[in-house]
């Protein structure tokens, strides 16, 4: 368990056709979620129609504010590119409840990280130029 | 339909293997040793079995997928015990034992088979970290989940949510994993058996995915269980008391649809085999199934209520913590013994129905009701 591994980047997203714009627009720094242009609710993961009324979805761009539902603590070294530990949370959008993405938290302390704590999307740019959207605290970020 | 399913098939035979952590054996020796068991247990050879339902996936990121070594196929299967007279097979391929069960018992119902073998055989590769994950790309839902390094546990996050919403504590959770391992004393094939794992042991164990410590994990493990299912008019010559499927149902919503499936009801069930790959899992089925209300597990499986002896006793041959990470199988053949009457030390007294939950919400799960009829 003390060998020395190279490092190693984090896995990199491979976009489908339902996910494409996804990753395009985070490529572009914008947070796109699927939205149901029949009955207006966000769907996501993507799907390739309203999982409750199949109504055709089309791409929102929304707010990137939220709060975390949950999160919890990586401390074992057994995924590709994350030495430990690190914070994995889901963050619930404001614009709807259960809608909720999986993130790592991005400058917070494992200590810090409180369910119900605020957060504000920002986008990583990795090694290959892929750009993944992740959450960091937000203090202010309420009706922001 | 689900009245139609009634009591019309029963587990009639029941095999294994210890569970060894890395073993000498291989994942083929296991599995025929576990095979050859079960239908010897039934009264029956290997000429009589005309059905196989396999679960062969090995679901770890660092798995191999080779026949024989860390998966096993209805082709090798049929081939290493001669099943001369096989005229249905399947694998499912998820790995999930209940689809195997599941699917037999359709078999069965339909007259594609008389005697149906199902199996799970599980391999923990020497020399290698069971759970590593070292993919560069990662697509499908894992494109959402692996850019952010989760790993196997995420589960643990719905822990995290469950402790903040109920005011459930980790000496909570130590109630199902001290069950788990106290059934499991009871189990000769348990890899847990001989061990302790006293409740300062757990609280200062090392942190995996927290608030999921290392107990909070299912055992890999080299072994294999199966068990052999026939039609109920079959069973009844044969030399066990059958373990009749009452009734079965998918889980993945309805949590009260077993019940519905077998007329069986909560109050008549005596014992329940609940998939534990994680510990929280338990929680989820007891609310699921509604031996309990929502929130409400963590203090439901307190004071021994879920231990042998108890309330309602819950997986008692120690399941994936206490035996070893059989993704099922060894919850159905515990169930399936105990209401043979056969599960010695660990008999559940008077007991009549068992039921048996696989999965959880992150699989879409199968649940069966096992009765003595």
């Amino acid at each position: 368990m003390t060998e020395q591994r190279p490092p190693a980047t984090p896995p990199a997203p491979v976009p489908d056709a339902e996910t494409q714009p996804y990753w395009d627009a985070a490529a572009r720094r914008e947070l796109r979620i699927p939205r149901c242009a029949a009955c207006a609710r966000l769907v996501f993961p993507p799907r390739p129609v309203c999982p409750l009324c199949l109504g055709p979805l089309e791409w929102a761009e929304v707010s990137g504010r939220g709060a975390v539902y949950s999160y919890a603590v990586m401390r074992e070294s057994y995924m590709r590119g994350f030495p430990p530990p690190y914070l994995i949370a889901q963050v619930e959008l404001d614009e709807q409840p259960g809608i909720r993405i999986t993130t790592n938290l991005v400058d917070c302390d494992p200590a810090d990280a409180r369910i119900g704590m605020r957060v504000a999307v920002v986008f990583e740019e990795r090694d290959g130029g892929v750009v993944v959207p992740q959450f960091r605290p937000d203090e202010e970020g309420r009706d922001g | 339909m689900d009245s139609a399913l009634r009591f019309r098939t029963a587990i009639v035979g029941v095999g294994g293997t210890p569970m060894e952590r890395k073993s000498e054996k291989s994942l083929a020796a296991v599995a025929v040793e576990a095979a050859v068991n079960a239908i010897a247990d039934a009264g029956l050879t290997a000429r009589d079995i005309d059905g196989y339902a396999g679960t062969p996936k090995a679901p770890n990121a660092s798995a191999l997928h080779w026949d024989g070594v860390d998966e096993i196929s209805d082709r090798y299967m049929a081939a290493a015990l001669g099943l001369a007279n096989l005229r249905w097979a399947a694998d499912a391929n998820r790995g999930v034992v209940a689809d195997g069960v599941a699917a037999a018992v359709q078999a069965l119902h339909v007259g594609a088979a008389n005697y149906v073998l199902c199996l799970r055989a599980m391999y923990d590769r020497p020399g290698v970290r069971y759970a590593a994950y070292d993919r560069e790309a990662a697509g499908g839902p894992e494109q959402f989940t692996a850019p952010y390094g989760v790993g196997i546990g995420a589960i643990s996050l719905w822990l995290q949510r469950y402790m903040h919403d109920t005011g459930a504590a980790r000496e909570d959770l130590f109630e199902i994993v001290s069950a788990l391992r106290h059934h499991a004393q009871l189990n000769p094939y348990a890899y847990w058996r001989g061990k302790t794992l006293s409740l300062t042991d757990y609280l200062e164990s090392r942190w995996v995915y927290e608030p999921m410590c290392l107990y909070d994990y299912d055992i890999p493990v080299t072994g294999a269980g199966a068990v052999v299912l026939t039609t109920a008019d079959r069973a009844a010559a044969l030399p066990h008391r059958p373990a009749y499927v009452a009734g079965m149902a998918n889980t993945r919503d309805r949590g009260d649809a077993v019940f519905e499936a077998s007329g069986i009801g909560r109050d008549a069930v005596h014992a329940a085999q609940l998939y534990d790959g994680f510990s929280p899992v338990v929680w989820m089925w007891l609310e699921k199934l509604g031996f309990c209300g929502k929130g409400e597990a963590y203090a439901f499986a307190r004071d021994g209520r879920i231990r042998l002896g108890g309330q309602l006793p819950v997986t008692t041959g120690g399941g994936s913590q206490g035996e070893g990470r059989l993704h099922g199988m060894g919850h159905v053949r515990e169930g399936a013994l105990q209401v043979m009457g056969r599960a010695g030390e660990r008999q559940v007294p008077g007991l009549e129905n068992c039921i048996v939950a696989l999965g959880f919400d992150a699989v879409p799960a199968w649940t069966f009701m096992l009765s003595t009829g």
